[in-house]
């Protein structure tokens, strides 16, 4: 999965779960201060990734992550790793 | 006085006047259902109606009980839950006195420390409330 495919089937989420007009969203945009996460947000968010991509996100995760490309990369990772490892059954 | 189970008193954390639940009808790990009648003396009865704090309450106190009964069916020890946000609330009606509530809650999700929950509270045929809550557990074992 690519970056910009995650990206088109994440997006509509996030704006629907936290209101944001759909422009702020860039690869660039600070994650935590363009959704106006506070950790309860988290919650949500992890909700939004695990129903989307189907793979548990661990505390901690989240640490490293400041921008949008961070969030994709994260979670392309996780889809890619998830995948292979369903291929390697 | 309130009529609740003896028994509800070693599921939840609450004291009278403040235990918003009777009675555990059916339990599994993930579903509960409670029921609760509404008498004129409670806390949260005003001019013959549960308000709709009551009702919040009601749900956030059928949640604590799967928690409760599994927590003692295993000999442990129950992590406290506080509610951290209640989503898509929708109150439909509000009980008399006299009406016998039945809420329904699902665990839905665990995610970290919050686990969120559906509830949903019938009265007969009446559908007095849904919502989607999340409850912080508090690790409070060690």
């Amino acid at each position: 999965m690519t970056q910009i495919e995650i990206a088109e089937k994440i997006i509509p989420f996030l704006v629907e779960e936290f209101e944001i007009e759909r422009e702020l969203i860039n690869p660039e945009a600070n994650l935590r201060d363009t959704l106006q996460l506070d950790s309860l947000d988290y919650v949500d968010l992890v909700v939004v990734i695990e129903s989307n991509f189907g793979f548990k996100v661990k505390q901690g995760d989240f640490q490293n992550l400041a921008t949008f490309k961070d969030f994709y990369t994260y979670v392309q990772g996780k889809v890619n790793a998830s995948d292979e490892a369903s291929n390697n059954l | 006085m309130q009529k609740f189970s003896p028994d509800i008193l070693e599921y939840i954390p609450q004291r009278p006047p403040m235990v918003m639940i009777d009675r555990i009808v059916d339990i599994n790990e993930s579903k509960v259902e409670c029921q609760f009648k509404v008498i004129n003396d409670n806390l949260f009865v005003v001019d013959g109606k549960l308000i709709e704090s009551g009702i919040i309450e009601n749900i956030a106190q059928t949640v604590a009980s799967v928690a409760g009964y599994w927590a003692k069916e295993k000999n442990e020890k129950v992590n406290l839950g506080y509610i951290a946000a209640i989503k898509n609330l929708n109150i439909h009606a509000l009980p008399s006195v006299g009406d016998v509530l039945c809420t329904f809650v699902e665990i839905v999700n665990e995610v970290f420390n919050v686990t969120i929950v559906h509830g949903k509270v019938i009265c007969g045929n009446t559908k007095i409330a849904d919502c989607e809550m999340r409850i912080y557990i508090a690790d409070n074992r060690k």
